[in-house]
């Protein structure tokens, strides 16, 4: 009977979830679940689940988790807040849809209109041992779950989110909330209370970032592609030009919705050299009008040179460097005035 | 009040007839071992959402099943998974108690029903890891499960990703020398 209902729902489900997703290398950002994603920033709101609400403190540590997926998303992934109208629903106890020795489970089947999240209830007995919350427990013993954690987990893969591939010893474990083996008290990660950089990095590609000075994750690996442009590429002597540099992440698609942002707040400096000469650094340049730009006007040129824009791979950031291709800006050959009212280029 | 509607809403989900439902509420519900206790139900908030329906069965990812040289087949301990939108999040497990040959032996797993796998991996851990930091990959690869199982105990994990995108579980056996 059970096996039939689950080729049934099997039936019906399987045929809408074709998206191909390769098995992630260890280390990389989490892998992701099939199914649709929420809305850019959708709110979504949850309430508990009538006859089956958490026990009070159990409330807490679920409210806290659901603010601290927004609060450390760091992209544009859907947010998620109590409200007793809500369509999504969590509970508690003993009818939970969860695996025979799962924690806490999610159901993300009706995504993005709505939800379910469940959590097993105080003592279960499994055969790996007795279930305790520390939210529960009189002063939360070794051996108790967080149910903050563990929630937030469950938000992690709510969002899009699967179990990140750690390192065989695991040693990135704190990468990721989103794991697929859940940590007791004192074991390391057990009570991590915000999003790991590489859970950050699969929000970041599925939903974006917030804006073009946001932070890349570290656990994204983005090349950049920087151009430039000047106003003239032949000026008089002592001529002026304005460079004007545009930073990119390059659009590829494997960079989802990150591909072709453009990149603003960063370090981008402008180098000259004669011909050639050695690149030297001229100035850093300053933020352009548009999102993404960069510019730099240089004054009383008076010799031809090689320009170019560099952005320095920064620290604490999942983006590369990049350089812009060179151009030449020709300084007429006049040194002294009189000079010609009008130049022609070479 | 809150008790009877505790053991209704677990034998609903069981699929008891209703007049079961009915002796069990009149006469006091037994909890099933350890697993509930009154402190569980204190703090309810009221409630103005719609009425309680009882959960429909999430999809539940295929069994798999250990098979070493004659020994065997032994279903694994299932953990953590991700399945046709649905998961569940569970520990390192100790796995399934498994007896297999002293030198080890060449093991296939085989899942039930059969479900397509786009890749899979398989690793040991020493006895007594309580959280997969001792465990080490001893085999991987796309297609059946086959694998030269080394000798000693310890716990195996079979981590497997489903094609399709449909997800991923974990299986875990604790191997014993027989």
């Amino acid at each position: 009977m059970i096996r039939t209902n689950r080729r049934s729902i099997a039936a019906i489900v399987l045929p809408a979830l074709l998206a191909l997703a390769p098995p992630a290398a260890a280390h990389s950002p989490d892998p992701v679940l099939s199914g649709p994603l929420w809305a850019q920033d959708q709110n979504v709101r949850f309430r508990w689940r009538a006859g089956e609400a958490p026990p009070a403190a159990m409330q807490t540590a679920i409210k806290a988790a659901a603010a601290d997926a927004g609060a450390t998303r760091r992209s544009r992934a859907a947010t998620f807040t109590p409200d007793p109208a809500g369509t999504s629903w969590i509970n508690y106890g003993l009818d939970v849809g969860c695996g025979v020795n799962g924690l806490a489970c999610f159901n993300r089947v009706s995504a993005p209109n709505s939800f379910t999240m469940s959590f097993r209830e105080q003592g279960h007995v499994f055969d790996w041992g007795i279930l305790r919350w520390c939210q529960l427990t009189a002063n939360q013993p070794d051996g108790c779950y967080d149910a903050e954690n563990i929630a937030l987990d469950e938000f992690g893969h709510v969002e899009i989110l699967n179990h990140h591939v750690n390192f065989d010893d695991q040693r990135d474990y704190l990468d990721a909330v989103v794991q697929a083996y859940s940590r007791a008290k004192p074991r390391v990660g057990w009570s991590a209370h915000a999003f790991g950089r590489c859970d950050v990095a699969s929000l970041q590609r599925k939903y974006d970032v917030a804006l073009p000075t946001s932070k890349y994750s570290t656990c994204l690996d983005l090349s950049t592609n920087l151009s430039i442009a000047a106003s003239a590429t032949y000026v008089p002597y002592p001529g002026s030009v304005t460079f004007t540099a545009r930073l990119l992440v390059t659009d590829l698609a494997e960079y989802e919705r990150l591909g072709g942002n453009p990149v603003s707040g960063r370090t981008v400096s402008i180098q000259s050299r004669l011909p050639g000469g050695a690149w030297t650094a001229v100035a850093t340049m300053t933020a352009g009008p548009a999102a993404g730009s960069y510019v730099y006007r240089a004054t009383q040129l008076q010799a031809t040179a090689d320009w170019r824009a560099v952005f320095a791979k920064p620290a604490g950031e999942g983006i590369r460097g990049a350089s812009s291709p060179v151009v030449t800006v020709a300084v007429s050959g006049c040194t002294k005035p009189p000079c010609p009212l009008s130049v022609e280029a070479p | 009040m809150i008790a009877v509607r505790s053991c209704l809403v677990r034998l609903a989900s069981a699929g008891r007839a209703a007049t079961v439902v009915l002796l069990i509420a009149t006469a006091g519900c037994a909890a099933p071992g350890a697993s509930s206790g009154a402190p569980l139900v204190t703090g309810l908030p009221p409630s103005t959402a719609p009425a309680f329906k009882p959960s429909p069965p999430n999809p539940q990812p295929p069994v798999a099943l250990l098979t070493v040289g004659s020994s065997g087949p032994t279903p694994g301990a299932i953990g953590s998974y991700t399945y046709l939108g649905t998961g569940s999040d569970a520990p390192w497990l100790p796995g399934t108690p498994t007896t297999v040959p002293s030198r080890g032996g060449r093991a296939t797993i085989v899942l039930q029903p059969a479900v397509a796998t786009a890749a899979w991996t398989v690793r040991q851990a020493q006895t007594g890891d309580t959280d997969g930091t001792t465990a080490r990959r001893i085999a991987a690869g796309t297609g059946p499960i086959a694998f030269a199982l080394p000798t000693g105990s310890g716990t195996i994990v079979l981590v497997v990703d489903f094609a399709a995108g449909a997800g991923s579980a974990s299986y875990f056996w604790a191997l014993s020398p027989g």
